[in-house]
């Protein structure tokens, strides 16, 4: 693809890691205010969105280490962990277990599920986005 | 003071408005896809500032994440539109 | 908590995830595939033989209980629903490892394979109704991706047929629970059951919702006038794809459509059996009729589809325990002999290069006798012939309607059994019968290919032997169907 302009180019590099960042604060406040899985897999793939938008599905891909697709299936069997958590102790399937870490607050399986959410969010969103460019 | 402040409010809100209003008559005036373009960038941010002003006058702090947020995407979409004018232009 | 009703849903998923992380295709993804069918069938095997000795079992998960959660319930008819489903998904995967009965190995056939019948066993297993929207839309999603993958004009009419149609569908549903939860305020089915006993709401506005349903699984089910979106569609796909739309998606319909109006929409009987007895009779009708009119073996196949939903639509209709066993296991029948003729009809195509027009084959009875065999049991069995499965269904289904009297349903059962037979030996005429054409060369059939069918007709034959047990287990599935107070306290009576 053709070279980018500097500005974008620039914005860009610096505006996706700010907003991955934004994406997992909003991920990890999910539990108790505004936030979670969903919205905060949105805005990490708006993030990539960007990046892509400026230097290509290639170079996306190659930024993010891992292709999308793949991190769909990593997200929902993160998910589908959390939920047999607490199945394993003998309560019934997706129900939530929960504990206080100290330094960190309020933890359990509801979160890592948001966090498979997150990632399947982020891996369908990005892979559809890739679909439309690479078509 | 309080006084003062209310009233800024007001005729910020007033001034937004107005603002709000100019730029959907270029929205549906055009003439081309770009200016349609820029107002939509430019009524995201105007919208901005009417949420950050409701939040200065209720003390609701749940709209500034959503600020926050419209803030860092909302260019996105008006790149991806720049990208779709300049791929068109590049075809014809 | 019992883990057999969450088994069949977790088990499509985490293989289906498996497949998107380890890679979609090549032989290690049809290996994890081969497995995690492997394991559905098995869950829904042991879920099947749990709920026919121990009754009807229910669980919520996330530990919300009844009417506040989602529910996952299953009677016998679920049980049974999901057994099968793995049944099919093991068998038709097992053929699909052939390439060429699956398409291009691109969009990950095995994975979208997996998440389908999660969808399927999710409508049979949902105890709410939104949920089983929800189910619907996961088996729409990944159905429309299977159709459309091969991204050839035929598929993409086809698909945007098929997708309307059951977008349609969707929306219609919607509406019908947004207009329940407004009256009764509960979305779980068992509450409300309950709550529409209990109040004194005219049963004619009740019902009113009820024709919303009806309306949205029609269009799911094919029937009557609504049917048309599926004969168009079913025949555009690679083999595998439509052999499993035709084994299961239709059957959900009238899974719901029963499932519906013998727990919720119950109070005017009188009027929806009339209605319903309407649709099913032209429903048969139209299906018999269109498939004689077809030449492509795969259409024919489709509008057998809509002729045989007419006799489970029979069955509801009729409201009797004899008419919704009969409903059950004619849709057993016919899951199992349809699939079984499509697996069928893409060997014939196999050695007809790639022909599913009769006109341009021939000659298979002179050299390949087994095949023909092999044709005819899942072929006798549609059209009713003793001692096969599909004799006894409708034997079950007929003298369910003479028992009430209903002389012209039964009448039309006889007659389109009747137009089925001629449209098969439609079929047999030309694709065995006939000549062989210039360009035929005799082949093998691969094992991946006939070991599948060859399971499903000795299944058929042997339902067809083994009819006094499998008919005992019809009569009580009926009777927790029609008297629902045993499904209602399994479901809200604690777990």
């Amino acid at each position: 693809m053709k070279k980018p302009s500097l500005l974008l180019e620039m914005a860009a590099r610096r505006q996706t890691p700010v907003l991955l960042i934004v994406s997992l604060w909003v991920l990890f406040r999910g539990h108790n205010h505004p936030g979670g899985g969903f919205i905060g897999g949105l805005l990490a793939a708006g993030g990539l969105g960007f990046y892509s938008l400026t230097y290509g599905p290639k170079a996306t891909r190659r930024y993010m280490r891992i292709d999308p697709i793949r991190l769909i299936g990593i997200g929902c069997l993160t998910a589908l962990g959390a939920g047999l958590m607490g199945w394993l102790g003998g309560l019934p399937f997706l129900t939530g277990i929960w504990t206080d870490l100290p330094l960190i607050g309020k933890v359990g399986t509801p979160l890592l599920f948001d966090i498979g959410v997150y990632l399947t969010v982020i891996g369908a969103a990005v892979s559809m986005l890739h679909a439309f460019e690479e078509a | 003071m309080l006084e003062l402040l209310a009233g800024a409010q007001f005729a910020a809100m007033i001034v937004l408005l107005i603002a709000a209003f100019i730029t959907f008559i270029r929205l549906a005036k055009g003439p081309k896809l770009a200016d349609r373009v820029a107002a939509l960038d430019l009524l995201a941010v105007i919208f901005i500032g009417m949420m950050l002003l409701h939040t200065i006058s209720t003390g609701e702090q749940v709209y500034l994440d959503a600020v926050m947020v419209l803030a860092m995407i909302s260019f996105i979409g008006t790149i991806g539109f720049a990208r779709y004018i300049i791929h068109e232009r590049e075809r014809s | 908590m019992n883990p057999h009703l969450v088994l069949p849903l977790i088990i499509p998923l985490a293989t289906a995830m498996i497949l998107f992380v380890t890679g979609r295709r090549g032989n290690r993804a049809a290996v994890i595939g081969l497995i995690g069918f492997a394991g559905l069938f098995g869950a829904g095997v042991s879920l099947l033989i749990r709920v026919a000795s121990s009754g009807i079992m229910a669980t919520g998960p996330g530990n919300w209980s009844a009417p506040y959660g989602i529910t996952l319930v299953a009677d016998n008819l679920s049980a049974l629903m999901v057994a099968i489903t793995g049944l099919m998904g093991l068998m038709v995967f097992i053929y699909s490892l052939y390439g060429e009965m699956r398409g291009n190995d691109d969009g990950g056939f095995y994975a979208l394979f997996h998440v389908l019948l999660m969808g399927v066993c999710g409508a049979f297993l949902a105890g709410d109704i939104f949920n089983l929207y929800v189910w619907f839309e996961v088996m729409l999603i990944a159905s429309f991706v299977l159709l459309a993958r091969g991204r050839s004009r035929l598929e993409m009419i086809a698909s945007v047929k098929y997708v309307v149609m059951n977008l349609v569908s969707s929306g219609i549903f919607l509406i019908g629970i947004g207009l329940l939860y407004a009256k009764v305020g509960s979305l779980n089915m068992a509450d409300i059951a309950v709550k529409l006993s209990e109040s004194e709401a005219d049963a004619r506005l009740v019902l009113s919702t009820g024709m919303l349903f009806l309306v949205a699984f029609g269009i799911k089910a094919a029937v009557f006038p609504l049917y048309f979106w599926l004969p168009s569609s079913y025949h555009a796909p690679p083999l595998a794809v439509s052999a499993i739309f035709s084994a299961l998606l239709t059957k959900v319909g009238v899974y719901s459509l029963i499932r519906t109006f013998t727990l919720i929409f119950n109070q005017d009987q009188a009027f929806s059996s009339r209605l319903l007895l309407v649709i099913a009779g032209l429903t048969m009708v139209m299906g018999g009729l269109g498939a004689i009119a077809q030449t492509d073996i795969r259409r024919i196949l489709s509008f057998h589809i809509i002729s045989q939903i007419g006799y489970m639509i029979m069955g509801l209709a009729l409201m009797t325990p004899l008419g919704i066993a009969g409903a059950m296991l004619h849709m057993v029948h016919n899951i199992i002999v349809k699939t079984n003729l499509f697996l069928i009809s893409g060997i014939i195509a196999h050695h007809g290069r790639g022909a599913y027009r009769i006109e341009q084959l021939g000659g298979l009875y002179r050299h390949k006798p087994l095949l023909a065999l092999l044709f005819l049991v899942p072929a006798f069995s549609l059209a009713g012939f003793p001692p096969l499965s599909g004799f006894f269904t409708k034997y079950l289904l007929i003298q369910a309607g003479l028992e009430t009297r209903s002389w012209l349903i039964s009448g039309i059962a006889l007659a389109v059994a009747m137009l089925t037979l001629v449209s098969m030996t439609k079929i047999w005429n030309h694709a065995f019968w006939k000549r062989a054409p210039e360009t035929f060369e005799p082949m093998k059939t691969p094992v991946r290919l006939w070991l599948p069918a060859a399971t499903l007709a000795s299944l058929s034959v042997s339902i067809g032997l083994a009819a006094e047990p499998i008919f005992e287990f019809g009569r009580q599935t009926a009777g927790q169907l029609l008297e629902p107070e045993g499904y209602i306290e399994a479901v809200l009576g604690g777990r």
